[in-house]
């Protein structure tokens, strides 16, 4: 790989304060970031209410910037994973999960928007390290049952087993009007041998009474207190439910504030994270840390700093073109075990984008690469 | 600052002040689809 991903991480790292990631917990994720490529979104996953400093790290595959031809070993990506992962079995099932979803007009390749992999990073990561991984419907999918299980059969060797089966599409037709399923992640290892469904359109008038009706075996008054701290400070919510053969404890509820990522929502970040560290749900330190991590970084005047992807592309594009990264926050999670008191965890993003000017329309515009390179080069 | 009330819009993003820049990367700019992470 010419470009890896730590060479978006390096760009970040000013920014991440030692008490959200310590120094060390931030040179094993670099380790991990080298064997990855250069995504247009990544994230750190960190715990709100507990001094440690530590992160997961998640790394998002999709179409749009290369990453899914890179897992699918196409000849054409332009560059490659590092082949040391693909002396695993995982990461060979990775691969052909990838080809397939590569493939157009596959079932994969029509439903599914992203995979993002989500990896534990406690200490130095082994030289393969092993993800998480959640598969992320289309926004414009049918979302079909057939998808998910066609992309867990050829990442898992096995298909899902029916008694879980069962209790996803159980859960899947007790949404309400409006409720839908994003995504669905499980694990590699298979210590929890169900799916984590990932299910969006659920709010404080219905995320209760839906836990109801799937058996899920706790107390839906303490889900309604939990949804009462950050009442008025959340634009939408989504429920991560783990799913066996039977709808288990621990549930996690994302609290997002806007579809898009464009704005840093600075203000209203802080205000949410205030509610919690009233609460007791987040430390004062990570607070400040969160608020300070929001902003963009733009390299117009060190161009010769920019990552060598970027800096050979931004070449190509001239100067109505400008390679950006955002730093955001892409939500919160409350996450609850019934009997224990709720945690709440942050989840950063990195977001590589580019910024252009469209002469045709007279307008400065803001996405992707293919986008702006088509509304620059016009 | 939205891009209509750019009166003198400058092609060249180098010939840009600090200020306008920030100002179109943090939302200024007409996004062509929407910027996200996951769900």
């Amino acid at each position: 790989m010419s470009t890896a991903l730590n060479e978006y991480l390096r760009l970040a790292e000013p920014h991440l304060s030692p008490r959200l990631i310590s120094a060390t917990a931030l040179a094993d994720l670099e380790r991990l970031a080298r064997l990855m490529p250069p995504v247009s979104a990544s994230g750190f996953e960190c715990r709100l209410g507990r001094e440690e400093a530590q992160a997961d790290f998640g790394v998002r595959f999709l179409a749009s910037d290369g990453s899914r031809a890179m897992l699918a070993g196409r000849v054409d990506a332009g560059s490659a994973l590092p082949s040391s992962l693909f002396s695993h079995p995982v990461w060979e099932r990775l691969r052909r999960f990838g080809a397939r979803w590569d493939t157009p007009g596959t079932l994969l390749e029509q439903e599914l928007g992203d995979v993002f992999l989500e990896f534990d990073v406690e200490g130095t990561p082994p030289p393969v390290p092993i993800p998480s991984f959640f598969i992320e419907y289309d926004r414009r999918a049918w979302r079909r049952l057939e998808a998910m299980e066609e992309a867990l059969a050829l990442l898992w060797g096995e298909p899902l087993a029916p008694a879980v089966r069962e209790r996803v599409v159980a859960c899947l037709a007790a949404l309400p009007s409006g409720g839908s399923v994003s995504a669905v992640g499980a694990m590699f290892s298979r210590r929890f041998d169900g799916v984590r469904l990932c299910l969006q359109g659920l709010g404080p008038s219905t995320l209760p009474y839906y836990l109801l009706r799937v058996g899920w075996p706790g107390d839906p008054r303490e889900v309604e207190a939990l949804l009462a701290r950050v009442a008025g400070r959340v634009e939408r919510m989504a429920l991560s439910l783990d799913v066996g053969a039977t709808v288990l404890p621990r549930l996690g509820v994302e609290c997002h504030l806007a579809d898009s990522l464009h704005e840093a929502d600075s203000e209203r970040w802080a205000s949410l994270l205030d509610a919690l560290v009233t609460q007791g749900l987040c430390l004062r330190a990570k607070r400040d840390a969160l608020v300070e991590w929001l902003g963009h970084t733009h390299l117009r005047s060190r161009p010769e700093a920019l990552p060598g992807n970027l800096r050979a592309l931004s070449a190509s594009l001239g100067p109505k073109a400008l390679p950006v990264f955002l730093r955001r926050i892409n939500h919160l999670k409350l996450v609850l075990q019934p009997g224990r008191p709720p945690e709440a965890k942050a989840y950063l993003v990195l977001i590589q984008r580019w910024l252009g000017h469209d002469g045709q329309r007279r307008r400065y515009v803001f996405g992707d690469l293919q986008e702006v390179r088509d509304a620059v080069l016009g | 600052m939205m891009n209509e009330n750019i009166a003198e819009q400058n092609a060249n993003l180098t010939e840009l002040n600090d200020e306008t820049l920030d100002d179109l990367i943090s939302g200024g700019a007409q996004e062509l689809s929407a910027t996200q992470a996951w769900e």
